[in-house]
C-alpha cells in the first residue's frame, strides 16, 4: 500500500492513533480510494425521491453522484458527470427532471444514466455507439428509508455493511421525513467530526451547558462497539436544568427564567423511544442523534474537501404523520443546539479547529483512545469502545486488517 | 415586502430614525455589548436566523429566540457560555426600505453583510443576507419587535454563533 503507516505489533492501534492520519495528503488520498470508494455512503431519504424524475445529488469522497427515481419507480445512481467533456449534469441539491441534459454540448442522459441524445452525431462516424457513453452506474440500496450509495463496495450488501447498526437505524430512522438541511464547513479532518460524535467523554468539558447540567450528578450511560466499524451511545437525560439556568444567569449577571422561554416548553410528541438519548455512528461518515423527549432527531453526514477541511451536512428530521404543532415546534427549535450556529455544536467546531492545529506538533505523534479497559464491546458512557470500533474499521479498510 | 408604497410616504425623519436604530444595532453587537443587545428588543421581541435554502423549503430555523428570556440566554452564551471565542465582527447594513404599518410599527427590510476577523487571524466574509425587522416606538426609542435574518450562505462558516 501507498501509506507508510506501519503499526507496531506491540501497540493496539485502535487505542493509539497516529496523528498523521489527520493531515497527511497521501493518507487522505488513500482514504478516498480505500474507504470512500469501498464503503456505503449515506445520500438521503428514500421519501425525498417519491416521483419518477425526483433526484438528489451528493458526493462520495470528492466524487459527484446523482441518485434518481426512474420511470419504473426504481432508485438509480450514477456519477454526476457528462461522459463527453465531464461537466456536472446538474448542480441542484435536489429536483425533478425527465432527463439530464448537459448544458455544455447538449448530450442527454435518462434517469438511469444512459446516453439517449447527442446533437449532430454524424460527425462521430458510423461506428459511434451511444452505449459506450452511458454513465457508469453507482450501487444504490435502501435500509429503513435511508438511501446509501457505493462506488466499489467491499461489502456487497448494504445490510451486511450496516451489521449491528441495523436494528438501531430501524428504530430511530424508520418513518422519518426531512425538515431541512444545513451545511457548514470546519477547518479540520473529516474523521475528527465523526470521532467527536462518537465521543461521550468531551461533552461536559467542551459544552458548559452539559457541564453545568451534570454538576454533582452520578452520570450513567453506555458506550458500544457495533460491528463492523459502527458504534452507539445510550444515556439517560440527567442534565439538571435549574443548574444550567443558574450557570447562564451567573454569566449574564441577571436572572434567566427558562419557564418563560418557549424553547423549554415541549409539546407532547406522539412517538417516544424510551428513556435514553441515542448517538449512533455508522462507518465511515454517517451520524444519527436521537434527542430524548423527541426534541429532534438529526442525521449528519461528512463530505471531505481535503485532509484539513470538511463540510458537515445536517438533516433535521420529523416523523411522518405527526401533528402540525409538533412539526412547527421542530422547524422552529429542533436544531437550536446543532449546526455551527448551535449552542452545542458551535463549541465542537472550535474543538476541531484546535485539534487540527495541534496535530502538527511532530514531537507528540500519537493520540489516545484507550478509555475503558474491560474486554468486550460495551463500556460506560465516557469510555471509547465506539471510537475504537471506528478505528478497527478504518484499519481494515486501509489495509492494516482484514476486511469483513 | 413589495415595492415601496406611495400611499404611506416615508418621511425623511422616519427614514433617518430607523437607519439610526439599525446602525446602533450593528454597533452594539460589533462592540460585543450583548447585555445591551437584549435591551434593543421589546419584552416579547423575537430574533431568528434561517438560511435562504430553508426559507424556500419548509422553514427550518437555525435560531429562534422568542421573548426576553430567550434573548438573555443567547447573550449569556455570547458572553462566555460558548467556549468558542467571539471574533471581531463588522456588520454593514444597507438598502434600508422602511414601510410604516398600523399601530405605530414600521417594517424594515435591509441588506446585511458581515465580516469576521479571528484573533490574530484572517478576515473572512462571514455571511450576507437580508433582515426583515419590525420596529416599534416605546418610551422614545425604536425597539425591535422582530428581527428575522435570512442568510444567503449555502454553506455556513464555522463558528456561526456570532449574533447577526
Amino acid at each position: 500500500m501507498a501509506v507508510a503507516l506501519k503499526p507496531s505489533e506491540s501497540v493496539d492501534w485502535s487505542r493509539k492513533i497516529d496523528r498523521r492520519i489527520y493531515h497527511d495528503p497521501e493518507i487522505y488520498r488513500t482514504e478516498l480510494d480505500r474507504i470512500f470508494r469501498r464503503s456505503w455512503i449515506f445520500a438521503g431519504l428514500a421519501n425525498e425521491l417519491k416521483q419518477p424524475g425526483d433526484f438528489l445529488t451528493t458526493t462520495v469522497g470528492e466524487e459527484p453522484v446523482i441518485v434518481a427515481r426512474d420511470n419504473k419507480g426504481q432508485l438509480q445512481a450514477f456519477y454526476n458527470t457528462c461522459t463527453h467533456r465531464a461537466a456536472m449534469l446538474t448542480c441542484e441539491q435536489r429536483g425533478n427532471c425527465p432527463a439530464f441534459r448537459c448544458i455544455y454540448h447538449g448530450w442527454t442522459f435518462n434517469l438511469e444514466g444512459r446516453l439517449t441524445g447527442v446533437p449532430y452525431p454524424d460527425a462521430y462516424g458510423e461506428d459511434f455507439c451511444k452505449e459506450d457513453f452511458d454513465i457508469p452506474p453507482v450501487y444504490v440500496e435502501e435500509f429503513a428509508g435511508l438511501v446509501f450509495v457505493a462506488l466499489e463496495p467491499a461489502v456487497p450488501s448494504l445490510a451486511d455493511f450496516l451489521g449491528e447498526a441495523k436494528e438501531h437505524l430501524e428504530k430511530y430512522a424508520s418513518g422519518t421525513e426531512v425538515l431541512g438541511r444545513v451545511r457548514w464547513r470546519y477547518p479540520g479532518n473529516w474523521k475528527l467530526w465523526h470521532e467527536n460524535f462518537g465521543d461521550n467523554y468531551h461533552p461536559e468539558f467542551v459544552h458548559k451547558f452539559v457541564g453545568a447540567g451534570y454538576k454533582g450528578v452520578d452520570v450513567t450511560g453506555s458506550n458500544h462497539q457495533l460491528d463492523d466499524g459502527h458504534g452507539i451511545m445510550l444515556f439517560p437525560s440527567q442534565r439538571q436544568m435549574p443548574q444550567i439556568q443558574a450557570a447562564l444567569s451567573e454569566v449574564l449577571g441577571q436572572e434567566i427564567d427558562f419557564k418563560k422561554n418557549p424553547l423549554y416548553a415541549l409539546p407532547p410528541f406522539p412517538v417516544d423511544f424510551g428513556d435514553k438519548h441515542a448517538i449512533l455512528t455508522v462507518f465511515p461518515t454517517f451520524d444519527l442523534q436521537y434527542f430524548l423527549g423527541r426534541i429532534g432527531t438529526i442525521i449528519q453526514v461528512l463530505h471531505p474537501e481535503g485532509p484539513s477541511s470538511t463540510i458537515v451536512e445536517l438533516l433535521a428530521l420529523g416523523y411522518a404523520g405527526e401533528p402540525p404543532e409538533v412539526r412547527q415546534w421542530r422547524l422552529a427549535r429542533s436544531v437550536d443546539t446543532q449546526t455551527s450556529a448551535g449552542k452545542i455544536s458551535g463549541d465542537d467546531d472550535e474543538a476541531m479547529r484546535r485539534v487540527q492545529g495541534g496535530v502538527r506538533a511532530r514531537a507528540v505523534p500519537i493520540s489516545d483512545m484507550s478509555r475503558g479497559q474491560a474486554p468486550g464491546k460495551v463500556g460506560e458512557k465516557r469510555d471509547e469502545y465506539s471510537l475504537r470500533s471506528f478505528y478497527r474499521g478504518w484499519h481494515m479498510y486501509m489495509g492494516d486488517g482484514t476486511l469483513p | 415586502m413589495s415595492a415601496p408604497s406611495a400611499s404611506r410616504p416615508v418621511t425623511f425623519e422616519l427614514q433617518q430614525q430607523i437607519e439610526r436604530a439599525l446602525f446602533n444595532y450593528a454597533r452594539t453587537i460589533d462592540e460585543q455589548r450583548f447585555r445591551d443587545w437584549v435591551e434593543l428588543f421589546t419584552e416579547d421581541g423575537v430574533y431568528s436566523v434561517m438560511t435562504q435554502e430553508n426559507q424556500q423549503d419548509q422553514g427550518l430555523y437555525l435560531v429562534m429566540d422568542e421573548g426576553r428570556e430567550a434573548l438573555k440566554e443567547r447573550a449569556a452564551y455570547a458572553l462566555g457560555f460558548w467556549q468558542a471565542p467571539r471574533g471581531k465582527m463588522l456588520h454593514t447594513i444597507s438598502n434600508i426600505d422602511v414601510e410604516p404599518r398600523s399601530g405605530g410599527e414600521v417594517s424594515v427590510r435591509s441588506y446585511l453583510v458581515a465580516y469576521r476577523t479571528e484573533a490574530a487571524g484572517d478576515t473572512q466574509l462571514h455571511c450576507c443576507g437580508t433582515a426583515d425587522d419590525v420596529l416599534v416606538l416605546q418610551g422614545g426609542r425604536w425597539l425591535f419587535k422582530r428581527r428575522a435574518v435570512v442568510v444567503d450562505n449555502g454553506i455556513l462558516p464555522p463558528n456561526f454563533t456570532e449574533l447577526l
